[in-house]
């Protein structure tokens, strides 16, 4: 783990530590640096819990327990009871573009792994039946929630991969002000969250494509805001990349195609009142292609959308792209 | 590069202007339940241009939240595809 201080802001220096974990990077600033250690402790532990509840890579994992009932009610923690929750509001919030179902359906094309597992020649993993052909077993609809005991239909493995980060980010945003009283930032594989008081001038965040260093110039187009608080998420499709059976494929999978949505949008960003809702908005609206930009504006939302050849859109008060940065 | 001598981002940011004001995008005319808001942190683009656009924009959950400028400062986070 690497921690540093920082004054980029104001008079009182901000504190941050970063690590892997979940197969991303985990940024966490705050704004007390004394309470820096005391946070990461918190983050970590809350990252535990999740990993050990939500992930679908994990053999000993809640998920996959339930996901293995057979089509028999289960008995759940309350972590992946809210986690299961968040998933089918998310399906229900975007008709259905975000689909927790869809677990056996990465698997077929070969995201069985945790990302960061997956070296780059295993990127283009054989699959061993062959020639894959996908079918619908089930859809979010046929989930079921009943207080504590969760149903999955029979041969469905749930993936809670589309919102169970910005879950994870604002709970442990929140918990970590709550608990320690300061400002704080929470980022899971950019999937960022803020909670508690902010730095005066808000907090500074790099709107990118991928996943690249913060002291590096990353490619393409990008553009840095400031956060007062809410969430922030970016959905790619130019980021985590494979490829299965000779073809490229990225992780947002349309649900209707069951295959890696098509979609005139390499990025799109979007701020919300949490993390969950703004990634929830980000992931449909690369699905849901030419009609995201309507569809964004629509909600209100502010949002920064790019095009494969580097075009910048901006709808509801996002920043204009006069500022934006290039390389 | 800066955006502001990119024919590509000129392109693209004219496009959607063209569009909103022409009604095909009416999502700002929404604006105004003051739910969330971004603002550009002063431009630090080649040519050092500040840029202080602020906005406020609206969110079905209806609660608050902000997002305002920033003066220039290093990120200390990033946002991106995972």
């Amino acid at each position: 783990m690497g921690t540093r201080t920082r004054q980029p802001v104001e008079a009182s220096p901000l504190a941050s530590a970063s690590w892997p974990a979940l197969g991303v990077t985990v940024e966490l600033v705050v704004t007390d640096p004394e309470v820096l250690e005391l946070a990461r402790v918190v983050l970590v532990e809350e990252l535990r819990a999740l990993d050990l509840t939500c992930s679908r890579f994990r053999p000993d994992s809640e998920v996959v327990a339930l996901s293995e009932a057979g089509g028999t009610p289960r008995a759940v923690s309350p972590l992946l009871r809210d986690a299961v929750l968040v998933a089918l509001a998310a399906a229900a919030r975007t008709d259905g573009d975000l689909d927790p179902t869809l677990g056996s359906t990465m698997v077929a094309l070969g995201y069985d792994r945790d990302f960061a597992a997956l070296t780059p020649s295993g990127r283009d993993r054989p699959c061993a039946a062959g020639v894959v052909r996908l079918q619908r077993q089930a859809c979010w609809r046929d989930v079921q929630v009943d207080g504590d005991r969760i149903t999955v239909p029979a041969g469905v493995l749930l993936d809670l991969g589309a919102t169970a980060k910005a879950f994870g980010a604002d709970r442990a945003a929140r918990r970590i002000a709550d608990l320690l009283g300061c400002g704080v930032l929470v980022s899971l594989g950019g999937d960022l969250s803020v909670a508690g008081e902010a730095p005066h001038n808000g907090w500074p965040v790099r709107v990118q494509d991928r996943p690249e260093a913060l002291d590096r110039t990353p490619l393409g187009p990008h553009q840095t805001v400031a956060v007062r608080s809410g969430g922030l998420a970016t959905s790619s499709t130019a980021a985590r990349r494979w490829k299965h059976q000779g073809q490229a494929l990225h992780h947002i999978l349309d649900p209707r195609t069951l295959a890696p949505a098509v979609s005139p949008w390499r990025t799109i960003t979007a701020a919300a009142p949490s993390c969950v809702e703004a990634n929830t908005l980000t992931t449909a609206a690369i699905i849901r292609g030419e009609s995201a930009l309507g569809w964004l504006s629509g909600l209100g939302v502010p949002a920064r959308l790019v095009t494969h050849a580097g075009g910048v859109f901006t709808v509801n008060g996002w920043p204009a792209p006069e500022g934006e940065e290039r390389s | 590069m800066s955006s502001e001598h990119d024919p590509c981002t000129r392109r693209a940011h004219a496009q959607g202007v063209l569009r909103g004001a022409t009604g095909a995008l009416l999502a700002v005319s929404v604006l105004g339940a003051g739910v969330a808001s971004v603002a550009a942190v002063p431009g630090t683009a080649a040519t050092g241009t500040k840029t202080t656009t602020a906005a406020t924009g609206a969110s079905s959950t209806g609660t608050t939240t902000s997002v305002a400028a920033a003066t220039a400062s290093a990120p200390v986070a990033s946002s991106h595809g995972s």
